[in-house]
């Protein structure tokens, strides 16, 4: 009967394996937010891959946001919070999370260059910690209200 | 040649002022949403900006300083002019029976027209309770409020790219409680639109 239970069990771990891992690899993360604004040259990377910016298009956590000269773009996340990006500007979103409850709510990112025009929404409500934004010089924590950064080359 | 004036000496330091500003990377408050905004720097937070209109460098330990008009104009006008039609809020209260109340029809027509005045709108709806109850149960209630509240903006006909239905439960009150409080402004469902 071990056997059989032993035999049993190893089978249902190959069949779940061969079944979940098509799956997953369809499954795309969940979007946290969209792109609302594009003029000029716009960018998003993700998983290595780098498209032009199109309004609608969604925003997952750990894709790069970059904007070009003369480019403009300006994104939406779940939470209502706002981020804008003047021209020559590169950020990570390296984590997003808005989920008042499951007391999850985070949202991080690296501002590489360039001016960002950030605007908090419920989130820095719920958490005036949630927000914060590195930058080469060091991390600026947004408590609130609407913030401009910008780092320079 | 004629000797420099006191005058253009302090025009020549107030330039190498504004010129040695765009030289570092800084952070400003623009809005401070009423005294909720801020901004903190440093290790501990411990270097912060707290009035509309400050500024200060990211790196070091130099203090806050007003941004000139000029500069601020200069580095960001461009990320203003980026900034996306900003997102709009609709609360929905719950009367104790369950219902709606009765300008809820009237709310519900405002959102399907905040829907149609954008190209890609993604509607969210979010439940909410007050602290009575469990936690879990409240979140459960949270998504039926809210799903009642989608199902009827489904049936006025909303167009959007996304409609989203969650629930927050107890864990977003819109007026501060204890735990096991009943408080009806805090049952409300909201729906914001992107």
């Amino acid at each position: 009967m071990t056997c059989f239970n032993n035999y049993m069990l190893r089978a249902f771990c190959m069949a779940a394996a061969v079944w979940i891992a098509p799956a997953n690899a369809e499954n795309l993360p969940e979007p946290v937010g969209h792109v609302a604004r594009v003029e000029g040259a716009a960018y998003i990377s993700s998983r290595g891959y780098t498209n032009a910016a199109k309004v609608g298009q969604a925003i997952v956590p750990g894709v790069a946001l970059s904007t070009g000269a003369e480019g403009a773009l300006g994104v939406i996340l779940g939470d209502g919070s706002v981020l804008a990006f003047g021209p020559h500007s590169e950020l990570t979103l390296d984590d997003y999370r808005f989920a008042p409850a499951l007391d999850e709510l985070r949202l991080r990112a690296t501002l590489n260059r360039g001016t960002l025009n950030l605007i908090a929404g419920d989130m820095a409500r719920l958490d005036p910690q949630a927000i914060a934004v590195d930058t080469p010089d060091g991390r600026i924590g947004v408590r609130g209200g609407q913030v401009l950064m910008k780092v320079s080359p | 040649m004629k000797p420099i004036t006191l005058m253009q000496t302090m025009v020549l330091l107030a330039m190498t002022a504004v010129a040695g500003c765009a030289q570092h990377s800084y952070v400003m408050l623009a809005d401070d949403s009423g005294g909720r905004g801020g901004v903190m720097l440093g290790e501990e937070g411990q270097r912060r900006l707290d009035a509309s209109g400050q500024g200060m460098a990211i790196a070091g330990t130099g203090q806050a300083y007003v941004v000139p008009d000029m500069r601020r104009k200069a580095d960001f006008d461009k990320a203003l002019a980026a900034q996306p039609a900003l997102p709009e809020r609709f609360s929905l209260h719950i009367a104790p029976s369950g219902a709606l109340d009765s300008t809820a029809e009237q709310l519900l027509d405002s959102v399907l027209l905040a829907a149609q005045r954008r190209d890609y709108p993604v509607v969210t709806v979010i439940g909410h309770t007050d602290t009575l109850g469990h936690r879990a149960a409240n979140e459960q209630v949270g998504l039926r409020r809210a799903q009642a509240v989608a199902e009827l903006l489904r049936t006025k006909g909303l167009e959007a790219m996304e409609l989203r239905v969650e629930s927050h439960g107890e864990r977003n009150l819109l007026i501060a409680t204890p735990d096991a409080t009943a408080e009806p402004r805090n049952r409300r469902v909201e729906i914001l639109v992107r």
